[in-house]
């Protein structure tokens, strides 16, 4: 194909005047879709230990100790199947759109219950209200 | 006899997408004998399949490959299901369809980048790798990733996509056709392209028959077969022909994945079109697989056989892949005999080798 | 079910393409017929059980495809070549040489054991040891098998997603 100079130049300044294609990463980033699979979030309010999550995560991402009471996941295992998320029946579970943050080591995010007061003891101080604690959700040190 | 040298072609290597090594023989510049040599990714995913359950092994089929993922994925759960006795719905059909072949397109037009690449012609590479973008943007809106889709599922796929969405990806695939088709024109008229492809690498149809070529390697040299003529999924209802090249070269092969291009932009707006209304999944709560078969599917690559084997357990007997590069590889070693060594890295990108899906 | 036709499509579910079991003497007469018939080869696959190894292969013509199966007693693993009647057999042949340790007699084109690169040669043919993983999370970690005869070439100590492509 032959280009006379109009076209060439035509091409030039149609290219000089138009914005990039690229996107100034991290200054800029785009909005995710909807339906995007982020991350997995959790909350542990609702949360019955019925271990139904960790027994149908592919990856073994998900660790749930019923006597403990604790809940813990490893992104860098989850591969954003859903499962957990269909399968939960409180509907603790769910998945955001945004990314996961970038770590530079490994981390597993575990979350700690404590729901029930110590029983009162019998006889001396029953009268004694006890108070109980808040619910601390705790995560291993390490996260941002 | 004139001495030969040995010079090693990969496994790294600019052109080449994934690792592959060739020892060539070359005699002064021309090639006398390629040795190839795989097997520099093999993880033993064919093993996995007796260790994960059935449902949870469909994760590890679609993880094969990330060009070719999506096919893998619904090729392992179409031999699943027909084990299992299954048909899936209409519109699970119809779904599938339609993400394979925008998992076409996307393959295709990573190719064309590397090929253009592969010729030094890099901001060609990068406007085709921009309009694959816009494809990338399309799968992430109805599927949510990007390169392991994760919507196919033993029974039928995972996610629905709604009216409002599939209307705007049919008229944003006509708006993405029209710009790739400037970038096309490139491709088939650019002086420079034509110089390194046109009588390069040269495949009769005879060769292509005896030594097993699938795909546009096969399509290319005259051989008129796809494997989507078998019917699967939606293929069966919809309008649509092999595409099929004569001359049997590089440039041949290109302009079969070029208008294999612009037929997979037609069969997706066929499908939205056509898309039937009703459940996208089916339960397969408490069955097992039961049988030996094998199913074959259209990769971009070419046909991929998958051979499953079923004792009524949870966990698969066997699990065994036969991808298209496989099978062109014997194509490429008669076609490397013969070619000067400059040629040697546009001929080996034109049977479009995805070494990560040939070795699992 | 609809059947195949040459020239159109079907619509509805592809034919379940089952497998015949032919015995090993029969395997180039088969072969030598498909080839006159216009056939081409698809696939040769090889698996290891744990007295013998399973060969399959099959042949396609118009879209219908037929498959066989031998098996070959572990104590001979002799498969003879078909590379003579099909030339696209050499490549899966050499794999079934490295894999598995075949002979293949007859062969056309052979690479000698150099076609794929493992750090143990001949990986498929012994048994395979799964090492358990130290602190199992989940109570129900599944076992190793007793003498399963398949190994990959590096044994996993925990079955992990695979890698991402590009």
């Amino acid at each position: 194909m032959s280009w006379s100079w109009l076209s060439i130049a035509s091409l030039v300044t149609r290219s000089a005047i138009h914005k990039p294609a690229t996107r100034l990463y991290p200054l800029e980033r785009r909005a995710p879709y909807a339906h995007t699979r982020g991350h997995i979030e959790f909350r542990i309010d609702d949360c019955n230990f019925c271990t139904i999550c960790a027994h149908r995560c592919p990856t073994r991402a998900i660790v749930a100790n019923k006597e403990d009471k604790t809940w813990a996941i490893d992104h860098t295992l989850c591969i954003l199947c859903g499962n957990c998320v269909d399968d939960c029946r409180e509907g603790c579970i769910t998945l955001s759109n945004l990314p996961r943050a970038p770590m530079d080591h490994k981390d597993v995010f575990s979350i700690r219950q404590d729901y029930a007061a110590p029983p009162p003891l019998k006889g001396e101080g029953a009268g004694t209200p006890v108070e109980p604690p808040i619910p601390p959700a705790q995560s291993v040190p390490g996260t941002a | 006899m004139a001495e030969t040298t040995i010079v090693p072609f990969g496994p790294q290597h600019p052109v080449l997408p994934e690792p592959i090594h060739l020892d060539l023989e070359l005699d002064d510049e021309r090639v006398v004998q390629a040795l190839p040599s795989v097997g520099y990714v093999h993880r033993g995913l064919e093993l996995l399949a007796e260790r994960y359950e059935y449902v949870d092994m469909a994760h590890v089929a679609e993880r094969i490959c990330g060009i070719c993922s999506f096919i893998h994925g619904q090729g392992y759960c179409q031999a699943v299901e027909q084990l299992l006795g299954v048909e899936v719905s209409p519109r699970a059909a119809y779904l599938r369809t339609m993400w394979a072949e925008i998992s076409r397109i996307q393959s295709h037009l990573l190719w064309l980048g590397l090929s253009a690449d592969a010729f030094g012609f890099e901001s060609l590479f990068q406007h085709t790798w921009r309009i694959r973008e816009q494809m990338m943007d399309i799968i992430e809106e109805t599927t949510g990733g990007r390169v392991i889709f994760g919507v196919c599922k033993v029974g039928g796929v995972r996610r629905d996509v709604d009216d409002e969405t599939l209307a705007r990806v049919g008229r944003r695939v006509r708006e993405i056709e029209a710009e790739y088709n400037g970038i096309a024109d490139i491709f088939r008229r650019d002086h420079t392209v034509k110089q390194r492809t046109v009588g390069v690498g040269v495949l009769s149809p005879a060769d292509a028959h005896l030594l097993g070529a699938v795909g546009p390697v096969m399509r290319a040299s005259g051989i008129r077969r796809d494997t989507r003529m078998l019917g699967y999924a939606a293929y069966g209802e919809l309008d649509w022909d092999p595409i099929v090249e004569e001359s049997g070269d590089c440039y041949a092969r290109c302009e079969v994945r070029l208008r294999e291009l612009n037929q997979s932009f037609d069969l997706i707006a066929q499908c939205v079109e056509r898309m039937p209304e009703g459940p996208i999944e089916v339960s397969v709560k408490g069955k097992r697989p039961q049988g030996e078969l094998m199913v074959r599917l259209e990769q971009p690559r070419g046909e991929v056989c998958y051979c499953l084997k079923a004792n009524g357990k949870k966990f698969l007997e066997r699990f065994r892949v036969r991808t298209p590069t496989f099978a062109n590889i014997a194509p490429l070693v008669h076609m490397l005999k013969g070619s000067e060594l400059a040629d040697v890295p546009v001929i080996v990108l034109t049977i479009d080798p995805c070494v990560s899906c040939n070795e699992r | 079910m609809k059947t195949d036709q040459a020239a159109g499509k079907s619509a509805g579910k592809p034919l379940p393409e089952p497998f015949t079991e032919i015995a090993l003497d029969q395997w180039v007469q088969t072969a030598t017929r498909h080839q006159a018939a216009g056939d081409r080869l698809v696939q040769i696959t090889g698996t290891a059980r744990d007295d013998h190894f399973e060969i399959m292969v099959s042949y396609d013509r118009d879209y219908i495809c037929t498959n066989y199966r031998t098996r070959v007693p572990r104590d001979t693993p002799e498969l003879p070549s078909l590379s003579a009647i099909f030339p696209a057999a050499f490549t899966y042949e050499n794999e079934l040489k490295d894999l598995f340790g075949f002979n293949v007699p007859g062969l056309t084109v052979d690479y000698g054991g150099n076609f794929l690169r493992t750090k143990t040669k001949i990986p498929f043919s012994g048994s395979v040891e799964l090492k358990k993983e130290k602190a199992a999370p989940k109570a129900a970690a599944k076992p190793a098998p007793k003498s399963a005869p398949q190994s990959a070439t590096k044994p996993e100590s925990q079955p992990s997603p695979g890698a991402d492509g590009v």
